[in-house]
């Protein structure tokens, strides 16, 4: 790098960024891949798989369901990774910096208080609304009291969780990294817990022939909606794994592990989920619980879940609060982390209040985030590995408005938000979570997957025709060194 | 914990100017081989192609 890079070089304000945002070098890399499958699998192993598996035995029974989460996981989780990933290890950048070639620095903050700030608000306000479930369920057992999963009571119980997740996040992530030390583990006994319960008091016979709990009458419809989910579950994996791969060694320790642990765990947590919701009949896990585990057993169990719902959402805020203060320029630098901690769980708790909805929509609510996530991982993956070709010139990134060439026109990449408007159209065109609504070649080629191709078709086709050709925006082949200017 | 340690400007100059002295060709920062690339594809493939055949049995 050359001293006249390195004087023009600044960071887009003196403090807005946080040590965090600068590229980790070799002697920061803590994570070889063994180490980083353990990362995966513990995040993957959280209550939300059990919610996603109980949601799919809705829509289809046993075999179905296990076949519908192998391909929408396999499918969600391969173009995610390559996506959030690959180029976030290689450079040791996090995520939504890396993001600024494809999206610009406007166009990345645009995507971050609406994609990312809603997907992450929406997982928070179900995981404390499961809190609130799993607490008077407890309640209803040990004190007889008489509490139904729509009740004021839930709602309380959410706003404690909510209020308790928010003191974890303030305390920063070494807290977070405690508490995860213990929970991780114990969520894999309560795992191996619903496993053996589900051996002794059910049969393979009894499964594969149980109907599923609440499907739509076209069985064709009930398998790609299934699929479907499974993909959006994959995806939704998005905001976080970006920023945790840049702390491993090399490209291979962050791929492989985190494909493999995160659809080894989550297929494990979801079949169980799936097995429990089909031997009950309900698709809620907190409602599992007490009947597989009798009154103290299971109440416990339904408290460690509480509990472990906490410092799941402690977790996922943390990176999309850490992305929020990154993506506002010198808007929120200057104000205090547990402040903007408090902001972002005022939507949550808002919506705690209609836990019911919650519920009924989760599956909606996935699958619509998905419709956004899943061109955007079609963008980055056409500019990273096409048009790219693996290099971005790491001190751009960093330089001031004209001075990046990932400035483009007003900080915009155009290319890249016209490839995600595209294919979320696409995708609500062909099926539209909100209304149900399905077009027959839904059934066939369900909607993420092709939304990603549309996304990386457009962002290539547009990149060249706006950016490539007129040499704006460094697509022009960097040389292989990490940090210098082509 | 201040999650927004101040970053310099000066700050980042030194770790560029690290990863330029120190880091260039290092196995942290190479590009994913198109072998690995080809064998994520065929593992992904492969995984998709057993949930289909799970639906087949």
């Amino acid at each position: 790098m050359s001293r006249n890079h390195q004087d023009s070089t600044e960071v887009a304000g003196e403090t807005s960024g946080s040590l965090g945002s600068l590229p980790l070098l070799r002697k920061e890399r803590i994570w070889n891949g063994a180490d980083f499958t353990g990362v995966n699998i513990s995040l993957a192993i959280a209550t939300w798989a059990f919610l996603v598996g109980g949601s799919t035995a809705l829509l289809v029974g046993f075999q179905q369901g296990i076949a519908a989460m192998i391909i929408g996981n396999a499918i969600g989780l391969g173009f995610m990774i390559l996506a959030s990933v690959v180029a976030s290890q290689r450079y040791g950048v996090e995520q939504y910096t890396i993001l600024r070639p494809v999206f610009g620095i406007v166009g990345v903050g645009v995507l971050v208080f609406t994609v990312i700030l809603i997907t992450e608000m929406g997982w928070s306000s179900l995981l404390a609304i499961m809190v609130g479930r799993a607490v008077t369920q407890v309640s209803n057992s040990a004190f007889s009291t008489d509490f139904g999963p729509e009740s004021l009571m839930v709602t309380v119980f959410a706003l404690v969780a909510i209020a308790v997740s928010w003191w974890i996040l303030s305390r920063g992530p070494v807290t977070i990294g405690r508490f995860n030390k213990f929970i991780a583990p114990g969520l894999i006994v309560v795992t191996v817990f619903l496993m053996v319960f589900l051996v002794l008091n059910t049969s393979w016979d009894t499964l594969f022939s149980a109907a599923p709990l609440a499907p739509f009458e076209d069985d064709r419809l009930n398998f790609a909606l299934a699929v479907e989910f499974n993909v959006g579950v994959g995806v939704s994996w998005y905001p976080v794994m970006g920023s945790l791969a840049r702390l491993t060694k090399t490209p291979q320790a962050a791929l492989w592990p985190s494909y493999g642990g995160l659809l080894g765990a989550t297929l494990i947590a979801q079949i169980v989920g799936m097995a429990a919701a089909l031997t009950l009949g309900d698709s809620d896990p907190t409602v599992w619980m007490l009947p597989f585990g009798g009154p103290v057993l299971g109440a416990f169990i339904l408290l460690f879940i509480a509990f472990a719902n906490i410092t799941s959402t402690s977790s996922i805020v943390y990176s999309t609060v850490l992305a929020i203060r990154q993506a506002s320029g010198n808007l929120l630098s200057r104000v205090r982390w547990a402040w903007l901690c408090a902001a972002f769980f005022v939507l949550p708790a808002i919506l705690a209040f209609f836990p019911g909805f919650m519920y009924l929509r989760f599956m909606t609510f996935v699958t619509l985030s998905g419709a956004f996530l899943a061109p955007m991982c079609g963008a980055i993956i056409a500019d990273y590995f096409l048009l790219r070709r693996q290099r971005v010139v790491l001190e751009d990134l960093y330089r001031h408005r004209g001075e990046s060439a990932y400035h483009f026109h007003g900080g915009v990449n155009w290319a890249g938000m016209a490839a995600v408007a595209v294919g979320a159209v696409f995708y609500l065109v062909i099926y539209n979570p909100v209304t149900l609504t399905a077009q027959p070649i839904f059934g066939y080629i369900t909607a993420s997957f092709p939304a990603a191709i549309i996304g990386a078709v457009v962002y290539y086709v547009l990149a060249r025709v706006l950016y490539v050709r007129r040499g704006v925006g460094g697509y022009t082949a960097a040389p292989e060194k990490v940090e210098g200017r082509a | 914990m201040d999650s927004a340690d101040a970053a310099t400007a000066a700050a980042l100059r030194r770790r560029l100017e690290e990863i330029s002295a120190r880091e260039q060709g290092d196995a942290s920062r190479a590009a994913l081989s198109g072998w690995d690339l080809g064998m994520y594809a065929l593992v992904t493939l492969g995984i998709t192609l057993l949930g289909f055949l799970v639906l087949a049995l």
